[in-house]
């Protein structure tokens, strides 16, 4: 019993620590994550739709439709120091730690962004699959037919992002140039169609708010 | 003549709880040394020994005692018997006691305060041996919430209790063995100094602590300041004073005037007492010290008292802390608020006392730590990323208080052995284990060199004199001389390493020293241990470098917040010089210590408060560092 309670005793000395500076350092370490996680968020979110909550994990838009039930999504990260790399005094040892988690940070934000995402397009059944379509030219025809476009604060309408993995990427500049003149054309002239009909909805919207006659 | 009385209380019997065995031979062995003239000098009329009393009795008692016709100038109280925390409160059970009913039927602790501070008795001492005992603490954190303690005119109050609040008191034959400890302290059986002819129940407490603690038996409490008079619990027996009563051979007590000024200080030091521990600020515990060395600057008798005691009490809190060096940082605080009577020789003799007890515990906390490294070579890690910053500065912090006891030893002329071997020995550990940590990161590390580099030189340790010089100064020619600010706010301590890590320290000017002091103590110390030559070959690096020393005119005020005099003696490398010899043959000859104490206390005052380094320590080695000898 004697032996198990000394091999469980910390054995290292608590001499000239600063506790308090070395609080104030751990949030200095959490803000520079934070920063360069808010970095890797603007890469997928604007700014101007970041909500921040105080308190609760879920949310409900009760004026609207009833949408599926959602809740926040915890990231975390893990990190270990090499006690061994500390006495070098290796200061590489900041990169080589807080890199990973940031890079796994952003890899998790990524996963839960496509998975809202991706659920929400099944939901209302925006989804296309390229080889129904035909084609690539007539899967973003099929595309831009079922989605709305937005318009943002200033009244300028939102046109869509496409986001791809490195592959996929490289094969849709590919098409993109392959794309036949006449499903160009009737992409054009949908896309106009779709500008038309979000700064329409977007007027009817500011109508709804009672005006000084 | 001073008026002691003492109620001693020992309860076995009891009508609603179990019986115990020892509680009134306790009483009784405490009492009957105390009443002794030669011993405790408690006044026998006045004094009461209580055995298994009623909680009327006892309050009866107190009565009698307390509100007779005279107010006290010393009140000891002990009781040994069952105790017990309910709703936060702790209570002394006594024969009539119910568990049940506590607030009822038990003595509470906060009753007896408010009793202590309606009657006034200059100084109180509070002696408890009881199951639950350290439970008391946290009463005594609503004690001070209510201000009984924090009013103008309240009374000093110290206090031992001997169990933890989940431990019981443990009877071993005879008496508890908390009340045995006690008892060995004030025969002599246990030794505790031979400096003042009289005992505090702080200094009894301290050492009762280390006592019980060495058997594993249980863990007291000693809480408590005595501010208005010397140690007057009892008489020391290490101190020859033949069979005189000790109300003789006891100081007087302060008069009005003194006993005014302690009284308005009284309410101020209570606040920072009840957070030394872990929360210690040394700043404001040396400006509080400060002011009052100002009331009492012409009674230097009274004021090396009155430090020594607060001292005492204060390190004593440190304990809580986990920290080694707490309590010796703050004695170290204490020593320095006696800087501006230093010049006084009575005064100058205390300080040398006190340092080089002080060289003691540093030695011990030395051996602890290199102990521990032995053991588990990364004890001193704390294990964040923080340590890449804190570490190197805890490395430099160990060696100058290690160095601090060496210059402690040789400037009073005592013997350095100790010393040497636990600065030898951590150094040893410490270039095995940590030579990789041995950088030169803030400009805060300049005194901790200084002060060990020196010593080390006293020592003739030589070969490691140069190792610790070799690692320090090749890390700032790595970082182009830019060490952090001494000052950097531990939020942009990341700024900082990142800045380090990637090389672009160039006009950060908010995170590094400039100019440096630090860099300036390396040439210096190069020069002094026949380095100077090889630095000469990496200079042109550091080229442009500002560096500065800070000199002032005396060391009366080298404890102060801002020093008001004094220069600063301003170098740029490549400008005025480029060689450490050349830096060496155009430094000023500034003022240095007046005398040993003087210097000892001014190290401690750059150790403590590290914006200012101990240049004199410099001074040739016949003048080693001081005016005049002491």
């Amino acid at each position: 019993m004697k032996s198990e309670d000394s091999s469980n005793k910390d054995p290292r000395v608590c001499c000239f620590h600063d506790s308090e500076a070395e609080a104030a350092f751990e949030e200095s370490v959490s803000a520079l994550i934070a920063l360069m996680q808010k970095k890797s968020r603007q890469m997928y979110i604007n700014e101007e739709n970041i909500l921040r909550m105080n308190h609760g994990q879920a949310w409900v838009h009760s004026a609207r439709d009833p949408e599926p039930n959602t809740s926040m999504h915890r990231m975390s990260a893990e990190w270990s120091v090499p006690y061994a790399k500390i006495v070098e005094n290796d200061l590489g040892l900041i990169a080589s730690t807080l890199v990973p988690v940031k890079d796994e940070l952003d890899r998790q934000f990524a996963s839960n962004i496509y998975s809202v995402v991706g659920a929400a397009a099944d939901r209302v059944g925006n989804v296309v699959e390229a080889k129904k379509a035909g084609s690539f030219a007539e899967s973003m025809l099929e595309m831009l037919e079922k989605i709305e476009l937005g318009v943002d604060r200033e009244g300028n309408v939102s046109m869509p992002q496409i986001h791809a993995g490195p592959d996929a990427y490289e094969k849709i500049v590919k098409e993109i140039d392959n794309v036949p003149q006449d499903i160009s054309d009737r992409i054009e002239k949908l896309k106009e169609k779709k500008i038309q009909e979000a700064l329409e909805r977007e007027e009817k919207r500011k109508n709804k708010f009672k005006r000084d006659t | 003549m001073l008026r002691r009385a003492m109620i001693a209380m020992g309860c076995n019997h009891y009508e609603h709880l179990e019986d115990l065995g020892s509680a009134e031979y306790d009483a009784e062995a405490i009492f009957d040394a105390l009443i002794q003239p030669q011993i405790g000098d408690y006044d026998g009329l006045k004094s009461k020994l209580l055995k298994s009393p009623t909680l009327d009795e006892v309050r009866a008692a107190f009565k009698e005692i307390l509100f007779g016709t005279e107010t006290l100038d010393v009140l000891t109280i002990t009781f040994a018997g069952h105790g017990a925390v309910s709703s936060g409160s702790f209570y002394m059970a006594l024969r009539d006691t119910d568990a049940s009913a506590l607030s009822a039927t038990g003595l509470s602790l906060s009753d007896l305060f408010r009793m202590i501070a309606e009657a006034a008795p200059k100084q109180t001492y509070l002696v408890i041996d009881a199951c639950q005992a350290g439970g008391l603490v946290s009463d005594l954190n609503v004690i001070l919430k209510a201000e009984l303690m924090g009013r103008d005119g309240t009374p000093g109050v110290s206090l031992l209790a001997t169990a933890a609040s989940d431990q019981a008191a443990v009877e071993v034959g005879k008496h508890g063995i908390g009340t045995e400890a006690l008892l060995k302290c004030i025969n002599g059986d246990i030794f505790l100094q031979d400096s003042s002819p009289a005992l505090d129940l702080v200094e009894i407490g301290r050492a009762v602590s280390t006592n019980l603690m060495e058997q594993g038996a249980q863990t007291p409490t000693v809480w408590g300041l005595n501010l208005y008079g010397p140690p007057s619990f009892c008489k020391n027996p290490h101190v020859e004073a033949g069979a005189e009563p000790l109300r003789k051979i006891l100081a007087d007590w302060p008069d009005p005037e003194s006993r005014k000024s302690i009284q308005s200080f009284l309410p101020k030091l209570w606040g920072p007492y009840s957070s030394t521990g872990e929360d210690f600020d040394s700043r404001r515990f040396v400006e509080l010290l400060f002011s009052l060395s100002d009331e009492l600057s012409s009674e230097p008798q009274m004021l090396e008292n009155l430090n020594r005691r607060i001292s005492e009490s204060f390190a004593v809190q440190a304990q809580q802390s986990k920290d080694v060096f707490k309590p010796i940082e703050v004695r170290a605080a204490a020593i320095i608020a006696l800087l501006p009577s230093a010049k006084n020789a009575d005064i100058a003799d205390h300080i040398a006392e006190r340092c080089n007890q002080l060289a003691d515990e540093i030695e011990h906390a030395v051996e602890y730590v290199a102990d521990a490294i032995t053991n588990y070579e990364y004890a001193l890690v704390t294990g964040g990323l923080g340590d890449l910053y804190h570490l190197p500065i805890r490395i430099s912090k160990l060696l100058g208080w290690a160095g601090f006891a060496a210059h402690s030893r040789i400037l009073t002329g005592t013997d350095s052995s100790a010393a040497e071997e636990s600065l030898r020995s951590i150094l040893d550990r410490i270039l095995q284990v940590y030579s990789l940590s041995l950088v030169a990161m803030s400009d805060c590390q300049s005194p901790y060199l200084i002060t060990a580099i020196t010593a080390l030189e006293q020592f003739r340790m030589r070969d490691e004199a140069e190792q610790l010089l070799g690692f320090y100064f090749n890390s700032v020619v790595d970082c182009g001389g830019k060490v952090a600010r001494p000052d950097l706010q531990a939020n942009k301590v990341l700024s900082y390493l990142i800045a380090r890590g990637s090389g672009e320290l160039n006009g950060k000017t908010d995170l590094v020293a400039q100019p440096s002091e630090l860099v300036l103590a390396l040439l210096r110390l190069a020069h002094l241990t026949n380095l100077g030559d090889q630095f000469d070959l990496s200079l042109s690096e550091l080229d442009h470098l500002p560096l500065n020393a800070y000199l002032p005119d005396s060391y009366e005020n080298f404890g102060a917040l801002q020093i008001p005099e004094g220069l600063n003696a301003v170098f740029q490398i490549g400008t005025d010089f480029w060689q450490v010899a050349e830096l060496e043959m155009s430094w000023p000859n500034p003022p240095i210590p007046e005398n040993v104490a003087e210097a000892l206390a001014s190290i401690l005052a750059a150790l403590v408060f590290p914006d200012r380094s101990p240049w004199f320590l410099f001074a040739s080695s016949d003048q080693r560092g001081v005016g005049e000898p002491n």
